[in-house]
This record gives C-alpha cells, structure tokens and sequence, in this order.
C-alpha cells in the first residue's frame, strides 16, 4: 500500500472517529448502533497503519493488490452494520404495528366510555 | 333457534377506503346475522370512511396509521379477545361477502369444535370466481397447503373465515402483515387447530379496488409462499398465546 493513501486512509477514518463521538454527544445517535461503527473504523486504522497485518490474508486469497483486501475488509464491514440496521428496523416495525394498535383501542375504549357518560348523563 | 344465542359473535370488518360500501356491509349484518355484533377497523382511509362511521354511529376503531390489512384484521382479532368473545367472523368492508352465510358458519364452527371456520368459493361454484389467473393462484396455494400440511382447502385465500376462541387467541397475538390468509391457514393447521370449509357465494366489489394489482402478483406469489414455508417451522408457544398481555 502507498504511503499517500495509507495517509488519506488514517486521515480519514480518524475524522469520522470523531465525528461519530460527536454525534453521540449531541444525541443524535444511539450509544448502542455506534459499536459497530467504531469498531469498523479502529479495525481500518489498524489495518492502514500496520499493513503487514493483512498480507498473509491477502496471499491466502490470492489478492494481489493489500488495498483490495483492505476494500474488501470493509465491504464485510458494511454488509455487517446494514444486516443489523435491517434486523432493527423489523423489530421497530413490530413495536410500531403493536403501539398503533394499542393507541386505537384505548381510543376506542376512551370514546366508548365518554359515549356512556353522556347518555347516562341525560 | 340458531347457535349464534349462547354465543357471543363479533363481526370484525376491516376497511381502507370503504366509504361507499360500508354502510350496506353494516346494514347486511344487522338483517341477516343480528345476534352478531360487529366493529369496523378504519385502516386510516383517505377517503370519508370515517365521517361515514361517525355520521352513522357505527362502533369503529381508527387506526392512526395505516397497517394493511394483517394489522387492521389483528386489532378486531385484539378488540375480540379482550371483549371475550367466543367467535370472531371476518367480512370484508367491500361488500363482497354475505351475511346470512354466518349462521351456517357459526353452526358448523359449534357442531365440529373447529378452531376456524372458511367460507370457499368453490365448493359448490356459485356466485363470482374470480379470474382465470386469481383461481391458478389460488390453486397454486391450495396446492401448496396440502404439500405442507397435508389439509385440503379449496379457497385458501377467502377472506370470509369464522375463528373459534383459541384462533382469536393465537392471531390476536400473531398474524401475518401482510395477505395473511394463506399463511394463517398452514400456521393453525401446523399447530393442530382445525378448519373446515362451508360453501358460500361471494360478490364481486361493488366498488373499490382489490389489494392486489397484476404488477405485484408475483411478489405476492413470491411472498406467500415464502411466508408459509416459515409458516410450516413455526411451533406457536401456548404460554405466549395465552399470555394476559396480548
């Protein structure tokens, strides 16, 4: 790997490091969707700072190039973090479809009992 | 002298943008099964259904959001279970299915000590049919409820169905998003519920549009299918059915 883009890499992933810290600190994202983040971004310093990591990886697949087994590190990355963002939204689909029907039926049981005051009322 | 005496019936009526039809829907169950009571589940129509349903003092419950169809069928199924009735009949808002064929339904539900009750088409082959391309479907899933679960069923995706108590349990706390019927049928018949079929005749809408385009009947085939394929691997727990929190 060259020295231009080991630089840009470290460079760059230590902007959306703290980026990310300071999302979390203005609340904007959840502590617990960050992990994976985070640990993405600490494994691609690793990785750009100590290439010889990867080279064994690399030749056992038969990569030629460490960059594109790096690129593919991180694709794995991102396959990751997307499976758990899908899983979070189904389970948030689940609450919402259970919220909104819990909401129409204490409504429906609110107006029902409204309804009987009134004609009781009379 | 009809069964539907010592039963307490609900009639669960789902509608998204019925507002034509639901008042006839309302008044065929008022003449032709009275000892039903009946709630309309509002799935957030854009239309006037829900003027319609205030204007007439209809008992409807409105959505906040719109769910599709499982979600607005399982909160009639929630409404049943927590008003404690014993049998919940499903009638679509569009006026297709027919009131007096509930007696039967009822009867045969009480006769048979059947968990769910399906009202076919094609038993007897009156009334509409459907497409030719609707009944290769339907004899597609037919077909693959038998593989599955060995049941023959012949109209596996009518919407006209009468659930016992322990059905409305098990979909008040689990039913299908989105076109439920097919994948309920292999959830129950999996988990040793009965169903049996009556012959009735169906209408075509009056008015309204069906919830499946030509454009999404593959995904739909797609769909169902994988769904009842996860439907057959599905062991309902009892402690969760019957859980007070449903």
């Amino acid at each position: 790997m060259n020295t231009f883009l080991k630089q840009i890499l470290i460079v760059g992933t230590l902007l959306f490091f703290v980026f990310v810290a300071y999302m979390v600190r203005r609340k904007k994202l959840a502590l617990k969707y960050t992990l994976t983040w985070v640990g993405a971004s600490i494994c691609l310093v690793i990785l750009a700072v100590f290439d010889g990591i990867i080279r064994p990886f690399t030749r056992f697949l038969h990569i030629v190039e460490p960059t594109n087994a790096l690129f593919m590190i991180v694709i794995f990355f991102i396959l990751m973090i997307l499976f758990t963002m899908t899983v979070t939204i189904s389970k948030n689909d689940d609450a919402i479809r259970n919220l909104t029907q819990e909401l129409a039926l204490l409504q429906k049981s609110s107006d029902d009992k409204a309804d009987r005051n009134k004609s009781e009322g009379k | 002298m009809c069964v539907g005496d010592t039963m307490k019936v609900l009639a669960i009526i789902p509608a998204y943008n019925e507002a034509e039809t639901l008042e006839s829907v309302v008044e065929d169950i008022r003449e032709n099964a009275p000892q039903c009571d009946y709630v309309i589940v509002n799935d957030c129509s854009t239309d006037n259904t829900r003027d319609v349903c205030r204007e007439n003092g209809f008992n409807v419950i409105n959505l906040p959001f719109n769910l599709g169809i499982g979600g607005a069928m399982q909160t009639g199924y929630k409404y049943a279970l927590r008003h404690g009735y014993d049998v919940a009949v499903q009638i679509d808002g569009d006026g297709q299915h027919m009131a007096h064929y509930i007696d039967g339904a009822l009867e045969k539900l009480a006769a048979e000590n059947a968990d769910l009750i399906i009202g076919s088409r094609y038993i007897d082959k009156e009334g509409f049919q459907s497409g030719a391309l609707r009944r290769m479907g339907i004899k597609y899933f037919a077909w693959l409820i038998r593989l599955l679960t060995g049941k023959r069923v012949t109209d596996p995706t009518s919407g006209f169905r009468a659930a016992g108590r322990g059905a409305i349990e098990l979909f008040a706390h689990h039913y299908p998003v989105d076109f439920p019927e097919p994948e309920t049928l292999v959830l129950l018949a999996r988990n040793g519920y009965k169903m049996l079929e009556i012959s009735v005749e169906m209408k075509t809408r009056s008015a309204g549009k069906s919830s499946i385009t030509p454009l999404k009947s593959i995904y739909y085939m797609v769909k169902v299918s994988l769904s009842m394929l996860f439907a057959w691997k599905e062991q309902v727990q009892p402690t969760d059915a019957f859980s007070a929190n449903v």
